[in-house]
């Protein structure tokens, strides 16, 4: 019996050893692992959302597709340094606004782009468009490309009545400052830290795009993806007259408001690149 | 053998009853189409319970891109929701006017307005309001900040509002502005303010 309780008494103490250096090896591990976790997410964007929370949203009508620049696989790796993803608004069974009785907004938008990439592209800035042909994307999808992407600078265009020229817009509720650089971020508040950042791109495309006599007003806006965006984010709007709503198609007026927007990203590139 | 009066009374009553199915076909038909086509036309007239208020509300201007306080002579019940859903009713009877100053979707309406807490509201409109609305970054932008701000001058003490389209959660409202987040009444305020 003595024994027995000797015996138990040993086993305990040796349980209770075992037990204590298996929780503080435990414990550094751990610590080992949190610290490297960290240290990724301050180093990596990659560590952001990227991805939007399942919501009401994610059930919109808009069937998946293939986006079309991307590779897949390897994008994030062969990403250049700095490059700029061009938005085209809408697309595929999304029209977007009707201007007129035969424009639709998806073919104005994909237009204006393909002039801004080689505009862009002219100017040694490498140019990713998230759709370069008439497919139907939700905005949940192109937000995820372009956070899994590393885009240096985001531009979305759109198009829609009433008034002349071109309205550039920026996040409107995003809140600079509110997320901890390293932080897990809400899908909703990807843009905060950007918001300094976007702003400067939009007043640099308005400054260029008034050198060009064009009419320009920079504006807030709650436009959806523009607060889910990881990077920089504006969004551009050719103003179309309701009257005149064919003057947005006028091939001079959209290559001067490229070449305006080109050059913007060209000068405050060096600002953008410097901050990413 | 069947009498003869008998047998012409089942044959009247057998005709009433299939006149009466094809009546009724018929209406089913006819509500069918106009709700389809967003007919349904809005009650305009007052609640039962209520004085006549002059209110302010926050007009949007398509033509020359601008927001304007207009005064509307609306009455208002003395429950909070209630007079939150009538003061957007005297909004959006502004904007369904012919001409309008901000064209609107036929049927469009606030169908109810709910309080999940004292700050907060659920602005729950009816499946035209959205459907109806024209597409475009600045229209869409306008009807949000001339919703709240109205919301704001005649309903005091709301901080955030959240927009619901017939019961349920929408994306966007018209393909653009943002309808998943909720709306800061302060932050709008700010956005507006860009319009006056």
């Amino acid at each position: 019996m003595r024994w027995t309780r000797c015996r138990t008494r040993q086993a305990g103490l040796g349980t209770g050893l075992l037990l204590l250096s298996c929780t503080l090896l435990l414990g550094a591990v751990h610590q080992q692992l949190e610290l490297r976790v960290h240290a990724q997410t301050s180093a990596n964007p990659a560590l952001q959302p990227a991805a939007p929370p399942s919501s009401a949203g994610s059930s919109s009508p808009a069937a998946p597709a293939p986006i079309a620049q991307f590779p897949a696989g390897n994008a994030v790796r062969s990403a250049p340094a700095f490059f700029v993803m061009i938005d085209p608004g809408h697309g595929g069974d999304d029209i977007g606004a009707r201007l007129g009785s035969k424009l639709a907004e998806k073919d104005i938008t994909l237009a204006l782009a393909r002039k801004i990439k080689a505009d862009l592209q002219e100017r040694g800035i490498v140019v990713r468009l998230v759709r370069d042909d008439d497919v139907t994307l939700s905005l949940e999808q192109r937000a995820e490309t372009i956070n899994q992407q590393h885009a240096g600078a985001y531009v979305a265009i759109h198009a829609g009545t009433p008034g002349g020229g071109v309205r550039v817009y920026i996040p409107a509720f995003a809140v600079n400052g509110s997320a901890a650089p390293g932080r897990f971020l809400t899908w909703e508040h990807a843009q905060d830290n950007y918001l300094p950042r976007s702003r400067l791109l939009a007043l640099g495309i308005a400054g260029e795009l008034k050198k060009k006599n064009i009419t320009a007003v920079t504006l807030g806006t709650p436009l959806r993806p523009l607060n889910n965006i990881h990077a920089p984010a504006i969004a551009i709007e050719l103003a179309a007259d309701p009257d005149n709503v064919l003057d947005i198609t006028d091939q001079k007026f959209q290559g001067a408001v490229a070449t305006a927007i080109a050059a913007g990203v060209a000068q405050v590139r060096v600002q953008l690149e410097g901050q990413q | 053998m069947i009498p003869r009066h008998f047998q012409i009374m089942i044959a009247l009553l057998l005709a009433a009853i299939l006149v009466s199915g094809v009546y009724i076909i018929k209406l089913k038909h006819k509500e069918q189409a106009k709700s389809e086509q967003g007919l349904e036309e809005r009650p305009i007239a007052p609640p039962v319970a209520g004085k006549q208020e002059h209110i302010q509300v926050l007009v949007a201007y398509d033509e020359d891109r601008a927001l304007r306080w207009r005064e509307a002579s609306v009455s208002l019940p003395q429950q909070r929701n209630l007079r939150a859903r009538e003061v957007l009713r005297a909004l959006l009877a502004q904007y369904l006017q012919n001409p309008s100053p901000h064209p609107m979707g036929k049927g469009a309406d606030i169908r109810d307005v709910y309080f999940i807490n004292p700050e907060t509201a659920i602005v729950d409109t009816s499946p035209q309001f959205a459907d109806g609305h024209p597409s475009g970054i600045l229209l869409e932008e306008m009807t949000i900040c001339s919703l709240m701000e109205t919301l704001n001058a005649n309903v005091p003490g709301i901080a955030q509002v959240k927009f619901i389209v017939d019961g349920h959660e929408r994306e966007t409202l018209a393909g653009h502005v943002d309808l998943m987040s909720f709306y800061q009444s302060s932050m709008v305020h700010d956005l507006a303010k860009e319009f006056e």
